[in-house]
């Protein structure tokens, strides 16, 4: 259901530039806490219908967990799966809360709304990736397939942890590496971290969005949905244990191994224990998703809605990298010949001890400069593929409007 | 000697070449691969025990001298439960009553100091 205008009666949206109740037919602006309508009221008792009983046993069986509603505009029928909380009427283009048939348990208590606006979110990617030098040109002109602003829904935790662990590292001694291992036992209380709670999405993608300026929470009011996506939390206490527990370990390390000097260091043994609030506070973060399509495959790029921080990895202009990777390769190659040319015989011929040092020294360098090279392009090839994901594109796709 | 200058030249031109352009094609093409760093969520370690050079015997036996089992205040639940705000009753009867400043109240770093014991 829609809140309607009292000017025209036109359904409002929620404006991110003016962070107002806008109403796109007669421009009147209208605070979201100050919109006290009859359709929240009436909201209260929204009822859906399931796919089932409309439809029969012949309905599609996707679509077996959907719900039906009526549009509060015209009447059109809207269908939102189990998770949806707002989606937009696909005949008249009216936005739709339909949350009611959220209990009070399911239902957030905050909002961070909405800063970047569509158009903005669109020119922040293209200023990204217009800068990139390997991003195919077909990508740059790129026209957005579908634009959706989706409020995710998060789990605010904080949580006790502690640990004991044992790292291993490598330290020189005298001529040889040696390995030793290092102990660190401590604790530390995690604030306000939050925890995706979309089982559509995966964590990988979700957590680049980070960070979202948590200050700027607002209490929930539904009215903040109209004209985007929204979800409501479905994962399970195991899951946000899982998340909680991973995170905690990461930055734990983190902090262990910065206070070690020594290279190649591993965690070797670890014991931790973690004891998460229970009161966690549930809160809608926005994001915008856009997807495009490039050579078969489709892209999402993701955009935080109140930072604008831009999250994709992109197919890359191989032809150009491979040709650069010849050309870098063979100039550097003159260059290091002739220098070798001429410092080699000086090295080789001092019959020193330290000229096989040298030698190794050099190779080693060079495998370094292979390795650190063929890593970050693997990083990049591992990151496609999470902007190329089904469930992503899935996530944002299949939804009304 | 030529020949051997210009391997080591091959290797160190090629393997400069992939590591200019490996960084150049992270920076290019993957955009914002961050996540909130531990600073974000005032997530200050605080190291009770730090101890180097562990012998073969404390290197097994550190983690079971040092780690400290959190107790969980709250009833168990099943992992499998979906995640659910807590009522005012539940929150009454765990005596829990949520630290987290929300919204719009400055996050302000915990003051660790006598939180947790020192182990050592």
């Amino acid at each position: 259901m829609a809140t309607l205008c009292r000017n025209c009666g036109h359904a409002l949206v929620f404006d991110p530039a003016s962070q107002k109740m806008l109403c796109e037919a007669c421009g009147s602006f209208f605070e979201a806490e100050e919109v006290e309508s009859e359709v929240k009221r009436l909201r209260q008792d929204l009822k859906a219908e399931s796919v089932r009983n409309v439809y029969g046993d012949d309905a599609d069986k996707d679509m077996m967990d959907c719900y039906i509603y009526s549009c509060s505009e015209c009447g059109g029928e809207i269908s939102v799966n189990g998770t949806e909380a707002s989606t937009t009427c696909i005949y008249c283009g009216n936005p739709n809360v339909v949350f009611s048939r959220i209990s009070r348990q399911k239902c957030p208590e905050f909002i961070l709304p909405f800063t970047i606006s569509k158009d903005e979110a669109i020119r922040l990617v293209h200023e990204k990736i217009d800068r990139g030098l390997f991003i195919p040109k077909a990508i740059k002109e790129f026209t957005p397939d579908c634009v959706r602003g989706i409020y995710i829904p998060y789990w605010i935790v904080d949580a006790d942890y502690t640990n004991a662990m044992v790292i291993s590292g490598q330290v020189r001694n005298g001529k040889s590496t040696v390995t030793r291992f290092y102990g660190r036992a401590g604790n530390m209380r995690i604030r306000r971290l939050p925890v995706e709670g979309a089982s559509g999405l995966t964590d990988e993608s979700s957590m680049k969005l980070e960070p979202f300026d948590l200050t700027k929470l607002r209490d929930f009011d539904e009215d903040y949905l109209s004209g985007f996506y929204s979800n409501v939390s479905d994962i399970t206490y195991g899951d946000v244990r899982s998340v909680v527990n991973k995170r905690a370990l990461d930055f734990f390390s983190e902090a262990a191994m910065q206070e070690i000097k020594a290279s190649n260091k591993k965690v070797a043994n670890s014991r931790p224990s973690l004891c998460i609030n229970r009161d966690m506070k549930y809160a809608m973060l926005p994001a915008w998703f856009i997807t495009f399509k490039h050579k078969g495959k489709t892209n999402t790029i993701l955009v935080n809605g109140e930072s604008g921080k831009v999250v994709c990895a992109l197919p890359w202009n191989k032809v150009l990298f491979f040709t650069l990777l010849v050309i870098i390769g063979i100039l550097a190659t003159v260059v290091s010949f002739f220098a070798l040319r001429g410092l080699l015989p000086v090295i080789l011929s001092s019959r020193s001890k330290n000229n096989g040092r040298l030698l190794g020294a050099i190779v080693m360098g060079i495998i370094v400069l292979f390795a650190t090279g063929i890593s970050k392009v693997r990083r990049v090839i591992k990151n496609i593929v999470l902007t190329q994901d089904k469930a992503i594109f899935d996530f944002t796709k299949k939804r009304q409007g | 000697m030529d020949i051997l200058a210009l391997i080591i030249a091959i290797g160190l031109g090629f393997g400069l070449s992939c590591w200019i352009l490996g960084r150049k094609l992270d920076e290019s093409n993957n955009i914002g691969d961050s996540t909130g760093s531990r600073f974000q969520y005032s997530a200050d370690v605080h190291f009770t025990v730090s101890k180097d050079r562990l012998s073969n015997r404390d290197r097994e036996s550190f983690c079971s001298d040092y780690a400290k089992k959190l107790e969980d205040p709250y009833p168990a639940v099943n992992p499998s439960t979906p995640v659910r705000r807590l009522t005012e009753k539940e929150r009454e009867e765990y005596g829990v009553s949520s630290d987290i400043p929300m919204p719009s109240e400055p996050c302000e770093k915990p003051d660790l100091e006598g939180v947790f014991a020192p182990v050592d």
